[in-house]
């Protein structure tokens, strides 16, 4: 078993960042909240179980950016943002004007992720950082009410880390809601409004990044020496306890 | 749409060549002698000999070229085609094994029947492993397997044949031929052709989404398993039916999506007809070289041609596709 009586709820116009250590079960939460694994309990959007919904009324309302997104052809930029209204119907790059509505979204996402001048460019002769920023407009192409991100700065250098959190960030403050899992404490005490400790595929905390990220819950998640420090947070200034070395 | 109206022409172009070229030779003036009617001889040899054959090439070259798309659409991998999954070879024991126990003589709509069973079982096995994120490796070997099995059986269904004279019938029509057709070949094929095609071409959009990777697809509202299932069943349609009626005629599959792919920006959803229009007109050109090459005894298979053309084609694509095989080792 993987996650046990994990009980949690996800608000829109915020930004959750779930953390933990490897094997805690964060990727799984992700894929229980979208219906895509068998699990017992339930997810809910509003007042709909998640599992039983249409998949494509799923797909509009929740969309997900999963870990380690590869590329089978080399499309156009444009063309996989453009995929992301595939659960609207209609809007395809087989027929690009189906939508006059998604064909500003597309744009929308392309100009918040700076890749107005890279659309035309195909997708296989990107950088890491590029792709990435090509697979959140995607996700973003959806438009749902939610966006769940599994680890979408693993292996982004410093800045493109930056640029990410800051697109999600100032996506949240559009009003959607975004669920991110990462590893990075100090960004997510930075960006999110609120946090999710998750250790043994049980949430240890729960709450904003000062609450979450106290000394003994941090010791006790990674089996990490902490250090107390005060970031600038969504909320303003908080302290928290960030890994400074091996236990 | 251009693309589609350019590929169409070729097809129709090669079409009337194919009408044209044969033991006769009809000149344009001939030509229209036996389309009007006003020939009987000349109209004759068209509308019973050559309409049949070449309304086989456009069927089932198309049948193949867009079952090929849809593959490697599916697998998000260029070098998968109904033949690497064993669908033609398994396809044809079927069909001998109906043939050579004398359950079904060769007009028998029993045969397509057969081979849709024999298609449908290799491509859902393959299908089946791949649906585990196997490596296009595994794939690849498993068809080999596959399409060995299928091999050796029909082998061994032509070594039991009591009769010597249909054990050569049958080994002649494994080749791949679309000698001496009939409409009734036409007519036993091309329902379940366009069964196969329409139930491909209706999940075209889904084949796009599915190049993000099965987990993106699903959370974009695609049923990847209703999505497979339905490929399965349009390839073997298809695939099955055709090799009913021509034999066993590979690589089109392979080459024909592979062709203009690059002519649809590599997009899986429009490449399914102009793959399938490639096809035809790759089948009909072969079928026609196959007329233009003078031999001493029996005329050239179309199978034949096809698997001297496509081999080195598809070993090329294999060296294109090594640096990307070896980088991503999921390949």
């Amino acid at each position: 078993m993987l996650l046990n009586k994990v009980s949690c709820t996800f608000q829109q116009g915020e930004l959750t960042a779930i953390v933990g250590p490897n094997g805690a079960g964060k990727s799984t939460l992700l894929r229980v909240l979208l219906g895509l694994v068998r699990h017992s309990g339930e997810a809910r959007l509003g007042s709909e179980t998640v599992a039983t919904m249409n998949i494509k009324e799923r797909a509009r309302r929740i969309s997900y950016l999963p870990q380690g997104q590869t590329h089978a052809w080399p499309l156009s930029v444009e063309a996989v943002v453009r995929l992301g209204r595939y659960p609207h119907g209609g809007s395809t790059p087989a027929a690009p004007n189906a939508s006059e509505s998604g064909d500003a979204v597309i744009d929308q996402a392309l100009e918040r992720l700076d890749l107005i001048g890279l659309r035309d460019r195909s997708i296989l002769t990107l950088s890491g950082g590029e792709q990435m920023r090509v697979a959140l407009a995607r996700a973003l192409a959806v438009d749902g009410e939610f966006l769940l991100a599994d680890e979408p700065l693993a292996s982004l250098d410093p800045r493109y880390q930056f640029q990410i959190m800051e697109a999600l960030a100032a996506d949240a403050s559009h009003g959607r809601g975004i669920v991110v899992v990462m590893h990075d404490l100090a960004l997510a005490a930075r960006y999110a409004h609120h946090m999710i400790l998750l250790a043994h595929g049980k949430v240890l905390r729960s709450g904003t990044p000062s609450e979450v990220l106290t000394e003994d819950a941090v010791v006790e998640a990674f089996a990490v020496k902490v250090q107390t420090v005060e970031v600038d947070g969504q909320n303003g200034a908080c302290s928290v306890a960030l890994p400074v070395g091996v236990a | 749409m251009g693309l589609n109206v350019a590929l169409g022409g070729l097809t129709a172009c090669l079409a009337a060549l194919s009408l044209a070229i044969g033991t006769t030779w009809f000149s344009p003036d001939q030509f229209i002698a036996a389309v009007l009617g006003s020939d009987e001889r000349l109209a004759l040899i068209l509308y019973q000999i050559r309409l049949p054959r070449t309304l086989l090439a456009i069927l089932i070259g198309g049948a193949l070229g867009l079952s090929g798309a849809a593959l490697q659409g599916l697998v998000r991998n260029p070098l998968a085609s109904p033949s690497l999954f064993g669908a033609p070879s398994a396809a044809a024991l079927c069909a001998v094994i109906l043939i050579s126990t004398g359950a079904a003589g060769a007009l028998s709509f029993m045969l397509p029947i057969a081979g849709i069973t024999g298609a449908l079982l290799s491509v859902g096995v393959l299908l089946a492993i791949a649906g585990k994120d196997a490596p296009i490796v595994v794939l690849l070997l498993a068809g080999v397997v596959l399409s060995s099995f299928a091999a050796a059986g029909t082998s061994l269904a032509i070594n039991l044949s009591s009769n010597p004279f249909a054990a050569l019938e049958v080994a002649f029509w494994l080749l791949g031929s679309l000698e001496d057709r009939s409409f009734q070949h036409v007519w036993m094929a091309a329902p379940f052709i366009v069964v196969g095609v329409l139930l491909m071409s209706f999940q075209a959009r889904a084949l796009s989404v599915m190049s993000l990777g099965e987990e993106t697809a699903k959370s974009l509202g695609v049923d990847v398993v209703r999505l497979r299932i339905l490929i399965i069943l349009g390839v073997a349609l298809a695939v099955g039916s055709s090799v009913a009626v021509a034999g066993t005629i590979g690589f089109i599959g392979l080459v024909a999506p592979h062709l203009v792919r690059p002519l649809v920006a590599y997009d899986p959803s429009r490449l399914l007809v102009p793959a399938g229009l490639a096809g035809a007109s790759l089948l009909l050109a072969a079928d026609i070289l196959v007329r233009l090459v003078p031999t001493s005894g029996e005329p050239l298979k179309v199978g034949v041609v096809t698997a001297l053309v496509g081999a080195p084609f598809f070993l090329g694509l294999v060296l294109r596709e090594r640096h990307a095989l070896a980088a991503r080792g999921a390949w």
